[in-house]
């Protein structure tokens, strides 16, 4: 059923991995209204998802209660809570439904069978875990180099089009600028 | 400085004390039962005070969300007022210290004389009442809301709106998950 968003997302694992029952078998389809928890703070992140459609935000809370945002998905990426779904502890973040979302999801048992039983996975697991950190790596390395100016052009280059559909102070908090910061950059590019 | 109130950071901290209450769980009904001296509380007991301040909040908290007078709004954030900030900024524990004491008025005392409780009746009825403070906050953040004030479980000397009595009940809750865990801790 998801067969088109399984084979883009889990590239380049073998296609006749991902027609395996198992595989298949492994997913269920959820739904969240905008503004719902997927994970909240506090709690285990049971599950793995690949986005059908939507947007959501990871993000942790300062001590005074304030909102950082860490991160993004939306259609055909990865998301969850992933250091609290592969230590199955207490998430620190939360990551909410910033638009109308339907996702799939795997839970961790599930997880973990497919990288005992099917050796093609790893292949997988590795790319993915490569692009990962060094998408991390790029990351922080723009935060600490880069202007507000530069991160903002940077985004606005890089982003899909359905992410600037979500409060500018998300993606303000994102870039690490105010959101008056984001707004007048904004409006100088358009 | 006014204090800033956040439904997520609430929600957080909500869930924070639903995992300390689990591994209450765990712990012997003997020790949660035991007094660590003849003027103190058990662990039982407190979590009993807990629950009892917490229930005077379920009617008002009802005929708060369900108020149809004057403007509804989405709180996101909320800035409590003057009188509402000097206490939350001395209510809850800070570094596992109590700043702000208060006396227990006698409608708020468990009463127990000495009985041994059965700690899971306890337990679940404070998970119960967490769980619905908790909807109360998702209530607040995600449908609008009166932000008309009432009177607070101490009477009109406090009077709170939706989001500052989650925040008052909450506080209050920490103040005593902490005393909980010195009166497991005490020897």
């Amino acid at each position: 059923m998801y067969e088109s968003l399984l084979k883009n997302a889990f590239a380049p694992t073998q296609l006749d991995l991902l027609t395996h029952d198992f595989f298949f078998n492994c997913w269920e389809e959820v739904a969240y209204k905008r503004g719902d928890f997927i994970t909240e703070a506090g709690k285990v992140e049971r599950y793995f998802y690949v986005v059908i459609e939507g947007v959501q935000a990871i993000y942790i809370l300062t001590p005074n209660g304030e909102k950082k945002v860490i991160g993004f998905s939306f259609d055909g990426s990865f998301s969850g809570v992933y250091d609290s779904f592969i230590k199955q502890n207490e998430s620190h973040y939360f990551l909410e439904a910033l638009t109308p979302t339907r996702m799939i999801r795997m839970n961790f048992e599930d997880y973990e069978q497919l990288f005992e039983r099917y050796r093609e996975f790893d292949k997988w697991g590795r790319v993915a875990h490569q692009e990962l950190l060094i998408g991390r790596v790029q990351r922080e390395v723009e935060l600490i180099t880069l202007s507000a100016k530069e991160r903002f052009d940077v985004f606005m280059k890089r982003c899909p089009d359905r992410l600037l559909e979500i409060p500018q102070k998300l993606i303000a908090s994102y870039l690490n600028m105010t959101p008056e910061t984001f707004s007048r950059l904004r409006a100088s590019n358009s | 400085m006014r204090v800033i109130i956040y439904p997520e950071q609430q929600i957080q901290r909500i869930n924070r004390l639903k995992n300390e209450l689990e591994k209450y769980s765990s712990v012997s009904a003997d020790a949660l039962n035991k007094r660590p001296n003849e003027k103190a509380w058990s662990a039982l007991e407190v979590m009993k005070h807990i629950s009892m301040a917490h229930n005077v909040y379920s009617d008002k908290m009802a005929n708060a969300f369900s108020n149809s007078k004057g403007n509804r709004v989405k709180v996101d954030e909320l800035k409590s007022s003057g009188m509402m900030s000097y206490l939350l900024k001395r209510f809850p524990p800070v570094k596992g210290k109590i700043k702000l004491k208060m006396k227990t008025t006698k409608v708020f005392k468990p009463v127990f004389e000495g009985h041994h409780q059965d700690p899971v009746e306890i337990i679940s009825e404070l998970n119960a009442c967490l769980d619905e403070l908790k909807s109360w906050v998702e209530s607040y953040r995600t449908e609008a809301i009166s932000l008309k004030k009432f009177n607070s479980a101490i009477g009109a000397i406090v009077r709170l709106n939706i989001p500052e009595a989650c925040e008052f009940v909450l506080c209050h809750g920490e103040r005593h998950f902490l005393q909980i865990e010195n009166t497991l801790n005490a020897k």
